[in-house]
């Protein structure tokens, strides 16, 4: 295999690493706890940034042609530690103002709003990430080990991105279907329930909102530095609907599920769209993406809402599911 | 975790990898990649890498309009080598992200790519290290600073950077005999990059800075600026932003007051500037009030002349490629790919990483050099064995030692259907304005 | 003064245009329950209708009133089409969200696949300008302004004295008791649609007429300070959208004279978040919190 097919297989490899875990965070908030946010691109892209600044060192070196709010030059993993923390403050900060005692998708609006604010303020700050020009020259980890060819370089990177996936992967299982994780499905299903069994939902919500972030984080920081660059024409607000179309179609609260529809909605459109019989205008390729990704998710919402991987119920939750389908309609829509 | 979820956790893993494995099919046949192939007589490719979508949808058909004249004319004089040469779109989409992907996988599958032109603002700072690392020479027309001293091997550039630029429009605005000025420009990268140096050009060269602008890109309104800017009365207004903001500014300040003299740099040339902002304040006054401060290429030049000829008979593969002709990032790219052919040709090899230390050999001025300004006088005095320097529609280029090649600059005006150079920056004009 | 003076006056601008489709959001929330997030779509494609008829040589402001038709329509039909199916199937409030949201993809997605990545412009002449004090308008700006304030009206006059209007605002309130006192509930809520359909029509050809040069994407980018404005006001209160357009327009325009111009949306969406904090059904309760806002 030649080594630019190692190349590019290697970065559809990364890619899909970080789609399932950024996908994950969002299925942890969204999937699991049935919180809306709208905002998830935000965090991804903040723990780029925050990975690109703890890297990099100071503005003023290599020739100072980037502005950024401050800049160390840290070792391996610190950046990644730094950018998962960051992520989670961030959350906090942001679920503490936009998860109030309103409705879920009045919610959804204001982190909505919040994802444009951010990238507003980005791009017109320019001290503060470099404005529209982005971060670039983000070091790689994993060049700094010499002892190995930039081939071999590249698949560590591969083999990082496939461990932390894994690990995330277990840590997820561990918290799904623990007793905290009936707390979080209760949350989405039956908030009353689980206000009068003594838990608290609003602290709930916000405790998976922070470790959503923590993820979402995790997953930017991982991108950009595989990248090496990173700008806010990366995270514009639709690019959330991307990671929701990936746990609508793989299975919401679905682990296995999520993973699968990141791997297929994340990287698989935007290579299939190549093989698609539309010509080769690029204008209509770019689109057809968008256009699938839409009618995807409208297509499992009406014929599979459960997605393909479908989260497991426990035989109780099934039984109450049957019943709760012979009722007529109506009272299932003003829920 | 007990063994169910293990097991589903396994199942997972091995779910994924058989979609990464789906998703990246069909492109790992790609054969040598990565190298040109000089066996077979297969066509060569260049690859134009620009955004075809998204909000700089311009950029991809402006750099194909270089490459495509550039390969007609290659092709009518015999091409390279024995080899046809074509011009490849591929779609970088405007942001990092999308681009390295599309790039890898451009260089996995395209087993004769020979050259790339491609790269702007957005994703350079990505892509162009994957082309290093591919040993695969790219030029590129972004002005982005950090490639003002780079030390890739593969990365060319024959615009001046946009800190350059920014300091010419700043003396431009001195050599017109303004005394008062203002500045006005976009917060998307293409126009931060030269915003910095003609602040301060302006401010070194002794004129007012009567007002200096950021406008946030695409809002639906921006009068309370355009007031602003109409209360200062500036003479000039040294600006750089994209069509739709400077269409909906230039309309507003235009009903608010008067529009001034206007110092612009290459992008007022692109076709969608002029007719939006033409569409705007009326196509007279904005020819009156005009000055583009571009890289100095003489209209009158034979390879200027030889890129409108191709560019017309091109019609087939550029739409309406008319609107091209002042665009100087399309000549640019038509001259980036003439210079690849006759490095190839002076290297009699098509391998990119052998052709590449003879791009200098084929543009550097040298005693004794034969110079010429077509593919088929180089190709012809190269099989002659005689040393060439190709002086292209953008003029001569002499690549220093970080593979920038620096321009002059010129004044340009708009009139009787052309534009025309009213007159030449010189470089000490440029170098009292800049840091 | 002066400065604030004409900031203000630029911001009456800007709000009519935001209160025409503010209003229209918040109509079709009314009587769904759903914010449709495909409302910027809307906007977008009527006011590439009126562009084609504009090139085609009518009248921009016939050209305005057939893309309005076409808004209404266009609405319709995706109710019929789309929403009412989803809603009837069974989809709770969140995935009715991301439904729209699928929706305005597709839409301007394909939209632009048609027409390209270019910049449009509609050939209509901006008119005479008026000098008021210290600001300037010119025909355009205020013949804007005046249909903003008319449609406006039409809006309340039509929902506080009309049968259809009474019909709209029960539903709005509470459906089953609604449908129970014998409203036609069917044909009220394709009413809704329609009319809001039309404000989406007009808001879009007004929003590029302003804008002066637009493309297939201008209408979304604009949809979240709509929904700004519509929620500011109280989502669901017409006279709360026009409340919050008239504020969002104006502390967008004085911001931008006083402080950053680049960050003038953020000062608007800060007084959003911050009007949310403390009063989260926005600054007119009236519908909204008779609907189960907050939890």
């Amino acid at each position: 295999m030649s080594a630019a097919t190692q190349y590019y297989i290697a970065t559809i490899c990364v890619y899909v690493g970080v789609n399932v875990i950024g996908a994950w965070g969002l299925d942890l908030q969204f999937g699991v706890t049935g919180v809306l946010n709208f905002a998830f691109i935000l965090f991804q892209a903040v723990g780029a940034y925050t990975a690109a600044m703890l890297s990099l060192g100071p503005a003023s070196a290599s020739g100072g042609f980037q502005q950024y709010l401050f800049g160390v030059h840290l070792p391996f993993p610190l950046p990644i530690i730094g950018a998962m923390l960051v992520g989670a403050a961030l959350s906090a900060v942001v679920g503490l103002i936009t998860l109030r005692r309103l409705r879920s998708d009045y919610q959804a609006m204001v982190m909505l709003v919040v994802s444009v604010v951010a990238t507003v303020v980005a791009q017109s700050v320019i001290g503060l990430v470099n404005g529209d020009a982005g971060l670039s020259l983000i070091p790689n980890p994993v060049m700094g080990l010499t002892a190995f060819t930039r081939q071999q370089q590249t698949w560590l990177f591969v083999a990082l991105c496939a461990a932390l996936m894994v690990i995330v992967g277990a840590f997820m299982y561990a918290l799904v279907y623990s007793p905290y994780g009936r707390v979080l499905r209760g949350t989405r299903e039956n908030e009353p329930a689980i206000e009068a069994m003594g838990r608290s939902a609003a602290r709930a919500r916000l405790q998976v909102f922070v470790i959503g972030g923590a993820l979402g984080a995790l997953s930017g920081a991982l991108l950009a530095e595989f990248i090496g660059a990173w700008a806010p024409s990366e995270w514009l607000y639709p690019e959330t609907f991307v990671f929701f179309t990936a746990v609508i179609v793989g299975g919401r609260g679905s682990i296995s599920g999520v993973a699968l529809g990141a791997a297929l909605v994340g990287v698989g459109i935007q290579q299939a769209v190549q093989y698609m019989p539309i010509g080769s205008n690029p204008v209509v390729l770019a689109s057809m993406e968008w256009v699938i990704t839409g009618l995807l998710t409208m297509t499992f919402l009406w014929f599979r809402p459960q997605g393909l991987l479908p989260e497991q119920r426990r035989r109780f939750a099934r039984r109450r599911e049957r019943e709760a389908r012979a009722l007529p309609r109506e009272q299932a829509v003003s829920r | 975790m007990d063994r169910s979820s293990g097991r589903k956790l396994l199942g997972t893993t091995g779910m994924v990898v058989v979609a990464t494995a789906l998703a990246a099919c069909g492109n790992a046949s790609g054969g040598a990649g990565g190298g040109g192939g000089s066996g077979g007589k297969g066509p060569l490719e260049i690859a134009v890498f620009h955004a075809f979508s998204g909000p700089n949808a311009a950029y991809g058909p402006e750099a194909a309009a270089g490459c495509y004249p550039a390969a007609r004319e290659i092709n009518a004089a015999g091409g390279v080598l024995g080899h046809k040469l074509g011009c490849t779109p591929v779609d970088s989409k405007g942001d990092p992200a999308d681009a390295v992907p599309a790039a890898n996988r451009m260089i996995a599958a395209s087993s004769n790519l020979a050259g790339v032109i491609g790269g702007g603002s957005n994703e350079a700072t990505a892509v162009v290290p994957l082309f290093e690392q591919a040993q695969i020479p790219v030029f590129s027309t972004t002005g982005q600073a950090s490639f003002d001293r780079t030390n890739d091997k593969y990365f060319w550039r024959i615009l001046s950077p946009d800190a350059a630029q920014g300091s010419a429009m700043a003396a431009a605005a001195k050599k017109l005999g303004f005394s008062r000025a203002a500045t006005l420009f976009g917060n998307d990268v293409a126009a931060q990059g030269s915003a910095p140096t003609a602040i301060s050009g302006i401010k070194r060269l002794g004129l007012s800075l009567l007002a200096s602008q950021t406008l946030a890109v695409g809002q639906p309104s921006y009068r309370t600026e355009a007031q602003a800017m109409s209360t200062a009365k500036p003479q000039v207004i040294v600006t750089e932003a994209d069509p739709q903001t400077s269409a909906t500014y230039f309309a507003e300040l235009s009903q608010l007051g008067q529009v001034p003299a206007l110092i612009t740099d290459p992008v007022s040339q692109e076709p969608n500037w002029r007719k939006a902002v033409g569409g705007a304040i009326g196509t007279a006054l904005l020819n009156k009030q005009d000055y583009a401060v571009v890289a100095y290429s003489p209209m009158t030049t034979p390879a200027y002349k030889t890129f409108i000829a191709e560019l017309l008979a091109s019609s087939k593969q550029v739409p309406q490629p008319a609107q091209w002709e002042p665009d100087l990032y399309s000549v640019a790219d038509y001259d980036s790919t003439i210079i690849m052919a006759l490095a190839m040709d002076a290297a009699h090899s098509t391998k990119p990483s052998v052709y590449d230390s003879y791009i200098t050999k084929v543009t550097a001025p040298a005693p004794g050099a034969t110079m010429v300004n077509t593919y088929a006088a180089g190709k012809a005095a190269l099989s002659q064995g005689k040393r060439i320097q190709y002086v292209g529609a953008v003029g001569p280029l002499d690549f220093n030692q970080w593979h920038n090649a620096g321009n002059q600059f010129a004044i340009e005006r708009y009139s009787n259907g052309k534009w025309q150079v009213s007159s030449v920056l010189s470089a000490a004009e440029i170098n009292a304005a800049a840091p | 003064m002066a400065v604030f003076i004409s900031a203000v006056g630029f911001g009456v601008v800007t709000a009519a245009i935001l209160a025409i489709s503010a209003v229209g959001f918040t109509l079709q929330f009314s009587v769904t329950n759903v914010f449709n997030l495909s409302f910027g779509s809307v906007m977008t494609i009527c006011g590439f209708v009126a562009y084609w008829l504009n090139h085609g040589g009518l009248n921009i402001w016939l050209a305005m009133a057939a893309a309005a038709v076409a808004g209404g329509l266009i609405s319709l039909a995706l109710n019929e089409l789309v929403f009412a199916p989803f809603i009837r199937h069974g989809l709770n409030l969140f995935g009715m969200v991301i439904i729209t949201i699928s929706v305005g993809l597709i839409a301007d997605h394909s939209l632009q696949a048609l027409v390209g990545p270019s910049f449009f412009a509609y050939t209509a002449r901006a008119g005479r300008a008026f000098h008021f004090a210290d600001f300037v308008l010119t025909r355009q700006e205020l013949a804007i302004i005046g249909i903003a304030l008319v449609l406006t009206v039409l809006v309340q006059v039509g929902l506080q004295y009309t049968r259809l209007g009474r019909a709209m605002r029960g539903l709005a309130v509470n459906a089953s008791l609604a449908r129970a006192c014998g409203v036609p509930t069917r044909r009220v809520i394709a009413l809704a649609w329609f009319v809001s359909g039309v404000l989406a029509g007009v808001g879009g050809v007004a929003l590029f007429l302003d804008i002066s040069t637009f493309t297939a994407t201008t209408g979304s980018e604009f949809l979240i300070v709509i929904i700004a404005a519509a929620v500011l006001g109280g989502i669901g209160s017409p006279r709360g959208a026009v409340l919050g357009a008239v504020v969002v327009g104006i502390v967008t325009e004085v911001g931008a004279a006083y402080w950053n111009p680049e960050l003038k949306d953020v000062l608007a969406f800060g007084v959003l978040i911050v009007v949310l904090l403390v009063r989260p059904q926005g600054l007119f309760a009236q519908l909204a919190t008779e609907r189960a806002l907050a939890r």
